[in-house]
């Protein structure tokens, strides 16, 4: 049974049983809005000391600023997305229609999509200076949402997209899909709940497991990827929960010195081309300033998630594999460069 | 084009909201480094077992830490209500100047952090940290 408004969908009787109604995207609009109204609401409440909710001025009104930018080049990058997706449909290998249990399907699908995007996102240096700008606030809460990168379109992660669209699901369908993802994902941005029921932590992200991913402790970094379900962690062995014994220390490595929109937005760019434009470097060098993790370096003094998990491991007197890093004092000034 | 331009007009409402509410909530970005012995246990936050003793800025804005003799120097500094930490190694301090007579200005060559100030009255302790500081800059210029 297609899931249709009464009456019929214009929509679809144009192209095909695979579109969704539009008024489904009209509902995830108001959603959006009605959620971004929370994000006062937590504020409001936090100043009055009745919700565990810090709010720094500079910070949300950066947080604000990036999402100007981000919204401005979505709105101008979009069709790379679209563009992609609509190629593959036209040699799509089925004809999918849009009904509960597609949905249900491109949901799940989408969701395991976004994981691997996620997780690309901070394993390699070139999507990381992307995604990297939602991680650079110190702070956790509903306004973090804001706090999105620019250039998601540019880098080049939207042709995991593509599958999904050349088994046969509509390019709408898959942008509702993901519409609905990130809209969940809206309210795991805070530090008002402490713990969701056992089940419920166990299946799906929350507050708890995304506090873990947004975490710049060793132990937390690079963990808890997923989207909606967190059987994707728990599957590809990424899962970490929240300790209570380590308070979470948002943010990045190293941390950012400014509250401009720009330089939040562009900095890793930044770093990277000085990186590549260095005369004493191999290409192979450059590949890996490029291509390889976070914090990786020509010189052996890496200040990887491996390295700093290898770091801490050591001062805690924990055995670690020699191949983690060069010494932990190179590493402390290989982290602060 | 009307869409996008929708999705920006509330992002601005959304940001003039906020900023009525941090501004009425009086929620400012107070803090103070109340000591040496803070900021020492501040900065080993994000390099632990790095001894050194610290000057803090008279504005308790911030603080320099000496991590090696006549070497690297340890910053702390205030980021809205949280504390950023750096330890500067030789070439990585694009330029030192004083300012207001007190106010050491540091520019660093990092898009991402590009300066920082710290305020130091004592007249020999700046002109010590100066020293140090113009030579992370002056063994790459």
């Amino acid at each position: 049974m297609p899931m249709h408004a009464p009456g019929g969908c214009n929509a679809c009787k144009r192209y095909g049983p695979g579109m969704p109604d539009p008024i489904y995207f009209r509902a995830a609009a108001i959603a959006q809005v009605l959620l971004l109204l929370l994000i006062p609401l937590e504020l409001l409440l936090a100043s009055g000391a009745r919700l565990r909710a810090e709010y720094d001025t500079h910070d949300t009104l950066a947080n604000v600023g990036v999402s100007v930018g981000s919204v401005f080049f979505w709105g101008i990058l979009s069709w790379l997305f679209f563009g992609g997706v609509t190629l593959a449909y036209t040699h799509r290998l089925f004809d999918i229609p849009f009904t509960w249990w597609s949905f249900l399907l491109v949901f799940a699908l989408d969701d395991c999509r976004y994981y691997w995007w996620h997780r690309i996102g901070h394993r390699s240096r070139w999507f990381w200076a992307s995604h990297g700008v939602h991680h650079s606030s110190q702070h956790f809460n509903l306004s973090t949402n804001l706090r999105q990168s620019w250039t998601s379109e540019f880098s080049g992660l939207v042709l995991l997209n593509v599958p999904l669209a050349w088994i046969g699901f509509h390019p709408a369908a898959i942008a509702l899909a993901f519409s609905v993802n990130l809209l969940y994902q809206f309210w795991i941005h805070t530090e008002t709940i402490d713990k969701m029921p056992r089940w419920f932590e166990w299946l799906l992200n929350t507050p708890s497991h995304h506090r873990v991913h947004h975490g710049s402790n060793p132990r937390y970094l690079d963990s808890n990827y997923a989207g909606v379900f967190m059987i994707w962690d728990r599957l590809f062995g990424s899962f970490v929960p929240e300790q209570a014994d380590e308070p979470v220390r948002y943010g990045l490595v190293k941390n950012l010195g400014t509250f401009n929109p720009v330089r939040i937005a562009l900095h890793e760019y930044v770093a990277m081309a000085r990186d590549l434009l260095r005369s004493d470097l191999t290409w192979k060098h450059r590949l890996g300033y490029f291509f390889g993790p976070p914090g990786w370096r020509h010189d052996g003094r890496h200040a990887t998630t491996e390295a700093l998990r290898a770091d801490e491991a050591h001062r805690r007197g924990v055995p670690v594999a020699a191949d983690a890093g060069g010494a932990t004092s190179d590493r402390l000034a290989a982290a602060s460069s | 084009m009307s869409e996008l331009a929708i999705s920006i007009a509330i992002n601005v409402v959304l940001g003039v909201a906020l900023l009525a509410i941090l501004r009425l909530k009086r929620v400012g970005d107070t803090v103070r480094l109340a000591g040496a012995a803070e900021a020492v246990e501040l900065f080993s936050q994000r390099f632990p077992a790095v001894p050194g003793d610290a000057t803090v800025a008279d504005d308790g804005r911030s603080a320099l830490i000496d991590l090696d003799p006549g070497g690297r120097v340890g910053l702390l500094q205030r980021h809205g209500r949280r504390w950023n930490a750096r330890a500067l190694e030789p070439g990585e301090v694009a330029s030192v100047e004083i300012k207001e007579t007190a106010i050491i200005k540091l520019k660093f060559a990092d898009f991402g952090w590009p300066h920082a100030q710290i305020r130091i009255d004592d007249a020999d302790a700046r002109t010590r940290w100066l020293q140090r500081l113009q030579a992370l800059r002056s063994r790459h210029a």
